[in-house]
């Protein structure tokens, strides 16, 4: 692999990572919040473990939301190239050591961004997009008080760009996350992070609180992304949502027999429905036919959906018409052509990440890492490997140049 | 009941008369204006309601006000 010696982190800094993470600061959602966030997003403890609330309910994402001490970064990569290559049909030991290893300090890199520039600098990462942890699973438990929820996220989107800005230094994108349950507050979310310099924004993937995101409703949301060129992440979410309701009157609505078979049941069904939904209903909504400069991403979401995404996508309309018209204008480009021009995939690092850009393309395929959370990579470049035989040119667009161009950068 | 359009933050997308031209219209500028102010039956207050629901800017209220 040739280096890029143009990189802002150096010569030996050269990959783009789309899919990074910090571990939330504990004031994340409070620290800019009024005395009404402060009171609803508050800490609890049960003697043994702290916990975090918002309003009445917990959130139960995560085995210990204040990251200390922390499961040390790639340690269920083995096990998930065990699971994916059909291999590793045997039930772990529930024993936490087994499940998430040895835990550890929080490490500072996980926290503090200049700490993290040098940490970058030691992996070869020139630049990465930078998700929650935390906060990717909490905007279900205010879907019912949707005011709340924008109060909240406007608190934590300020506490972002305290901590980590942006676009700090141009080398870390951190997304502002922004609910789609109201038009308007969605809207005025979106002009105070634009107006703070986001150069990335992050969806949480699914229906926008009873409706398609390509609604027209959603229009003054997606003409402020289409006018500043922003890109959008919709990435992986944990906590309630609509799904868990369809699940339960879909398939509980009689009595339920056998609690772990649900929970199995569920897990599966749900696996990539919110990705494959939301890019379904973006592209037959004509939603890119209506923004000609929208861009979204997929992130940490894998790319088992997207075949069939295609194949749905391209049987769309009648039995025997691809006749497809939405809100007044038809969908005229080809539905699958327009997922290849328009969004980009970023595959988990032990999927078949060749056979992806056969199908979609070389140009719409991110490296991400999910560096530091158990699942990825131990250390970012160990993508690379998902690449073995590609021609250099491939290596450098999947792991730099298609991240780049999705800020402008050619 | 009573619909209004807020004629300061209404930017002409033009879903109130998409979906309910019983109760609104376009004006010359493409913005909606109500054609029929009182309401008096429950498929006109349905249609106000609807465009309510789905005007991008949160431009119109149905309201009791007299």
């Amino acid at each position: 692999m040739d280096r890029l010696v143009d990189g802002s982190g150096g010569v030996d800094a050269w990959m783009f990572d789309a899919d990074n993470h910090y571990y939330e600061a504990e004031d994340a959602f409070t620290r800019h919040g009024d005395a009404a966030v402060k009171g609803y997003v508050r800490w609890v403890s049960n003697g043994h473990r702290r916990y975090i609330m918002f309003g009445p309910r917990m959130a139960t994402s995560l085995p210990n939301p204040t990251f200390d001490p922390i499961a040390k970064p790639g340690v269920f990569h083995d096990r998930l190239i065990e699971l994916e290559s059909g291999n590793g049909n045997r039930a772990l030991s529930r024993a936490a050591k087994q499940r998430y290893g040895e835990l550890e300090p929080i490490a500072p890199a996980y926290r503090d961004r200049d700490v993290r520039l040098r940490m970058m600098d030691e992996q070869g990462v020139d630049r990465c997009l930078l998700f929650p942890t935390l906060g990717v699973g909490v905007e279900g438990l205010m879907s019912h008080d949707v005011e709340m929820a924008y109060k909240v996220f406007h608190a934590f989107n300020l506490w972002l760009d305290d901590d980590w800005g942006y676009a700090y230094k141009n080398r870390i994108h951190a997304a502002p996350h922004i609910p789609l349950l109201d038009p308007q507050l969605a809207a005025r979310e979106l002009d105070a992070v634009l107006g703070r310099g986001a150069a990335l924004i992050a969806l949480r993937p699914g229906p926008a609180n009873g409706r398609s995101p390509a609604d027209p409703v959603w229009d003054p949301f997606w003409a402020r992304i289409d006018e500043s060129g922003v890109p959008v992440a919709y990435h992986a979410s944990a906590g309630p949502d609509d799904y868990d309701v369809a699940f339960r009157h879909l398939w509980e609505r009689q009595q339920v027999t056998d609690v772990r078979y649900q929970a199995t049941l569920a897990a599966a069904l749900r696996d990539s429905r919110g990705i494959l939904d939301t890019v379904l209903a973006l592209i037959l909504g004509n939603l890119f036919g209506r923004f000609p400069n929208v861009r979204v991403s997929s992130v940490e979401l894998g790319c088992a959906w997207v075949p069939y995404c295609l194949h749905v996508l391209d049987h769309a309309g009648t039995l025997l018409d691809r006749n497809i018209v939405a809100f007044g204008s038809a969908v005229d480009d080809r539905p699958s052509d327009i997922f290849k021009a328009r969004v980009s995939v970023s595959p988990f690092p032990e999927e078949d990440v060749l056979a992806l850009i056969d199908l979609i393309g070389v140009d719409r395929v991110l490296f991400g890492s999910d560096w530091p959370h158990p699942e990825g990579n131990k250390t970012p470049r160990d993508y690379v490997a998902c690449l073995q035989g590609a021609a250099p040119e491939v290596v450098r667009k999947v792991m730099r140049e298609n991240a780049l161009a999705l800020f402008g950068v050619a | 009941m009573r619909v209004h359009i807020d004629a300061k933050v209404c930017e002409g997308h033009g879903r109130c008369y998409v979906l309910s031209p019983l109760v609104f219209a376009a004006d010359e500028e493409g913005n909606g204006e109500v054609l029929v102010e009182e309401l008096d039956s429950p498929d006109l207050i349905a249609a106000a309601d609807l465009a309510s629901k789905n005007c991008p800017e949160g431009a119109i209220t149905v309201s009791d006000g007299a």
